[in-house]
């Protein structure tokens, strides 16, 4: 099995990339957040980024590994050859990638003013039509946000999202051209 | 729609809540609505600790009232109308299901001696080391357990357990039929 971590700021792009690589090498993708959102979902709050933001708690009582483990367990039940779990935040996330024998990182950036465009135009969570612009800048100096250059640099792979959607997709063929032939 | 009945449990550390719990829902077929789906989606053991530091947790982010509020939306949800949540310990939790379910809140007493006698046999079972009787009788006054002497005196119902389980299910089964 590989995992492919994907690392990037809100909106450039992560889950885009996930998707094509789940769809065109046959692999599953997990968000980072899936298991904030389910928890969300079964306190019956609205999944938005604040909530999910409180919810980081849970890593202070129950140890910083524990989001983690709870991801491992899925990736586990899938049984699947090529995993991809996108939104890598923090230090402990991208040790757990490395902890797998065949693992693989990539960095997607992209300038922040596309990436609010980009983010008004979706509706993942209830709170991201609406954000302003100021508000989408100041999020990214939260305690969740501020370390993902850092583990950016770490990257084995780095994309820079400019372009239209063919060339994403075509830098993404070559990546895991590179990543496959190592398996 | 009339409000679900909901029952829910009050009391000091190791009054028998649980027990009186089980009684309920093996005997009346009452359903008790719980937050372990979550210890399940994080993968970690159905432990009673692990279940009151998340339910700590959730408190303190998102207020005291989150956990009554879910509960109360899961009971509107199904069709059954009898549900017991276990653990009650803020006022704001109780404000919300009064507000929200046909709320009936028994508290559950029992003499601080007999209540230390329970905590060494659970503590002989999980093999940790046990706390003084002085040092179990100054925990009661940590936050969490503050607020839980004012949930007394809003009680619906108030029963003793001395230990007797006959006599703590010939109470629970008279508070359950009365309030049908």
């Amino acid at each position: 099995m590989i995992v492919i971590g994907i690392i990037g700021a809100k909106a450039a792009g992560k889950d885009t990339i996930a998707r094509h690589i789940a769809a065109k090498y046959k692999g599953n993708a997990h968000a980072h957040s899936e298991v904030l959102e389910q928890i969300l979902r079964i306190l019956k709050l609205p999944i938005t980024r604040d909530n999910a933001i409180k919810l980081v708690a849970l890593r202070k009582n129950f140890g910083e590994n524990v989001l983690a483990n709870a991801l491992n367990k899925r990736i586990k039940n899938d049984n699947s050859e090529i995993e991809i779990l996108t939104g890598v935040r923090f230090d402990s996330e991208l040790q757990n990638i490395r902890s797998y024998p065949h693992n693989a990182l990539i960095y997607i950036d992209a300038p922040i003013e596309t990436r609010y465009l980009w983010q008004t135009q979706r509706k993942i969570r209830s709170d991201d039509s609406t954000m302003s612009y100021e508000e989408f800048v100041k999020i990214e100096k939260r305690e969740t946000e501020i370390h993902i250059q850092e583990l950016g640099a770490q990257a084995d792979y780095t994309i820079i999202n400019e372009g239209s959607l063919d060339e994403l997709y075509a830098k993404v063929d070559d990546i895991m051209q590179e990543i496959l032939k190592t398996a | 729609m009339s409000k679900p009945l909901m029952f829910g449990l009050a009391g000091e550390m190791l009054s028998g809540k649980s027990a009186a719990a089980k009684f309920l829902v093996e005997h009346f077929a009452v359903k008790e609505l719980r937050m372990s789906k979550i210890l399940d989606v994080l993968d970690l053991p159905l432990s009673r600790e692990n279940q009151q530091t998340l339910a700590r947790i959730l408190r303190e982010q998102f207020g005291d009232a989150i956990l009554a509020k879910a509960v109360s939306e899961y009971a509107a949800e199904e069709k059954q109308h009898l549900f017991l949540i276990d653990g009650v310990r803020k006022i704001g939790e109780l404000e919300e299901l009064r507000k929200r379910t046909n709320f009936k809140l028994i508290y559950v007493k029992s003499p601080l001696e007999q209540r230390y006698e329970r905590l060494k046999s659970r503590i002989e079972k999980i093999g940790e080391e046990l706390k003084s009787l002085e040092a179990f009788q100054e925990s009661h006054q940590a936050e969490s357990e503050v607020d839980i002497h004012k949930l007394e005196s809003r009680a619906d119902f108030v029963i003793e357990n001395t230990g007797d389980d006959s006599e703590m299910h010939a109470q629970l089964t008279r508070i359950f039929t009365g309030s049908l």
